[in-house]
């Protein structure tokens, strides 16, 4: 059996909370996050003046998000255990894992795009910056979906040995629902919902490191405890 | 039906009807430890909610007191007053399920349903005339408070609606495993998780001045 | 269906019903001279003493582990004193 392989995606999960922290937070400098409502002179100057950082940030976390990749695919072995021959739950938290990678590359990618050609008309930068963040943060759905099955395949676990802990699924569950307030960023400029606000922002993105902690944990406990094949 | 006398070789088996032994403790924690999880979790943030609102509110509190006087107290009152009857059913379905066999407990369940209904229904007919009156998310940062955390609470009446129905469901086919009974208790649970969010919210955005 | 009724959750649940229809008076109608910030702390107070009953006798918690007690009962506190706070430090 794999086990070695499935832990090393787990800890490809890992790797991508450590670089994405490296990349966007500490060498980019977008966090926080550029103000909603910072006119299109101002926020032209931030990319001016932070061209060689963004540049560099965005690169490695472009790269830190595609790290995940595995970590969904482990996250999709140990659930396939909990379900029967028809494997739905699994298949959705593969496919919504897929398009939550997506959601989080092409915004990278506009930052580095922005960066690329920092002397464009302002307004043209306003537009793209705008995109780049209502799509980071507006984009709950994957997520919410993504974590709803996981929550659901680990709640309707009727096996005597359970593969997670039930309080997992009702983690997971939890986590999901706090990723709704995001919707919200579209109507508002300042506040705690805009997208650099307390609850549409920090709150989530909080919550959604925790989430990496706590099936770090959990998938390694799974992947240890897998009974093994005759 | 308790099968004490095989109850050895159930473990043996790889049949996974058999139930679980149960951890030591299980029954000091009402519905399933996993619940509270989501349980505290949801009260956690929720509080945090309040607390912004307050704090915001102190920061302007001659414009949340005049929006405020355009709010339908009657309406929040009454759905405060329609959500403790819903938790009343559901404690007394639990109770049946637990004590007495179970019989009651579908129609009460249901009836804690409609009382969720009627809360939805109550919504609709508050949200439409504010939305008639041109009063919408973006008015002022009272009403974005207002929609925002009464329209978050709302989601969490629909899906508790949908976890009496599980329960309804749990309990019209007999309840039989201490598992089912320990669900049943859970769904209820967060039922008056909803119940008791919105006797802080009532107050907190109808009432104070 | 008598046994049902006659249950220490029921009473609770009169008391909620009472305590709701109390702060509803208090908070509508409001003289122009009533000491707001006194009424106001009086629903804060009204609604999370209501809060606990829901937790205690609703959600069962008054059988309940000791830590489960705690927990709930340091969040009603929690609510409570910073609601307080942020409301009295209004400018």
């Amino acid at each position: 059996m794999n086990v070695k392989t499935q832990i090393a995606c787990v800890w490809c999960g890992l790797l991508f909370v450590v670089l994405l922290t490296l990349g966007w937070i500490v060498i980019a400098g977008l966090v926080p996050l550029p103000s909603p409502a910072l006119g299109a002179d101002e926020l032209a100057a931030f990319y001016r003046e932070n061209t060689g950082r963004i540049r560099f940030g965005t690169l490695i976390a472009m790269f830190s998000m595609s790290l995940t990749i595995p970590w969904i695919a482990v996250i999709a072995v140990q659930m396939r255990r909990t379900e029967g021959e028809f494997p739905v739950l699994t298949y959705t938290q593969l496919v919504a894992g897929a398009v939550t990678v997506a959601i989080l590359t092409v915004p990278t990618l506009m930052w580095t795009t922005v960066a690329f050609r920092p002397e464009r008309d302002p307004q043209l930068i306003l537009l793209m910056s705008d995109f780049s963040w209502l799509m980071f943060i507006m984009t709950f759905p994957p997520f919410f979906v993504q974590l709803v099955a996981i929550g659901a395949a680990i709640i309707g676990d009727k096996a005597t040995r359970p593969v997670f802990p039930r309080w997992v699924g009702y983690f997971n569950v939890w986590v999901a629902i706090l990723f709704l307030p995001g919707g919200l960023v579209t109507f508002f400029k300042s506040g705690p919902f805009a997208w650099n606000g307390l609850l549409a922002f920090w709150m989530p993105v909080t919550v959604f490191f925790l989430w990496y902690v706590v099936m770090f944990k959990a998938l390694l406990t799974a992947i240890r405890q897998t009974p093994r094949q005759a | 039906m308790p099968q004490s006398d095989t109850a050895p070789f159930a473990a043996l088996s790889a049949d996974t009807s058999a139930p679980p032994p149960e951890p030591p403790h299980a029954h000091d924690i009402p519905g399933e430890p996993g619940v509270w999880v989501f349980v505290l979790g949801d009260m956690m943030i929720f509080g945090l909610f309040f607390a912004v609102f307050t704090y915001y509110r102190g920061l302007d509190v001659e414009l949340f007191t005049t929006a405020q006087a355009t709010l339908n107290q009657d309406y929040g009152a009454l759905n405060t007053l329609i959500l403790l009857f819903s938790s009343w059913f559901v404690v007394m379905g639990v109770i049946d399920v637990r004590e007495r066999g179970g019989r009651l407990a579908p129609p009460l369940f249901a009836l804690g349903f409609l009382c969720g209904a009627a809360f939805v229904v109550v919504k609709f007919f508050e949200y439409r005339e504010k939305l008639q009156a041109g009063i919408g998310i973006t008015t002022n940062d009272f009403f974005m408070y207002y929609y925002i955390f009464t329209g978050l609470h709302l989601i969490h009446v629909l899906i508790g609606m949908g976890v009496l129905v599980v329960l309804w469901h749990l309990a019209r086919a007999g309840v039989g495993r201490p598992q089912d009974v320990r669900l049943i208790e859970s769904g209820a649970i967060f039922w008056h998780m909803v119940d008791l969010l919105w006797i802080v919210l009532f107050p907190l955005l109808y009432l104070i001045k | 269906m008598k046994a049902l009724l006659w249950h220490p959750a029921t009473l609770v649940w009169l008391g909620l019903v009472f305590a709701t229809g109390l702060s509803w008076h208090m908070g509508t109608g409001v003289g122009a001279d009533a000491d707001v910030r006194l009424l106001s702390t009086m629903l804060i107070a009204v609604a999370l003493l209501k809060v606990r009953f829901v937790i205690r006798y609703f959600m069962e918690v008054r059988g309940a582990a000791v830590v489960l007690k705690r927990l709930t009962d340091a969040w009603a506190i929690g609510v409570f004193v910073v609601l307080l706070v942020l409301y009295w430090q209004a400018t």
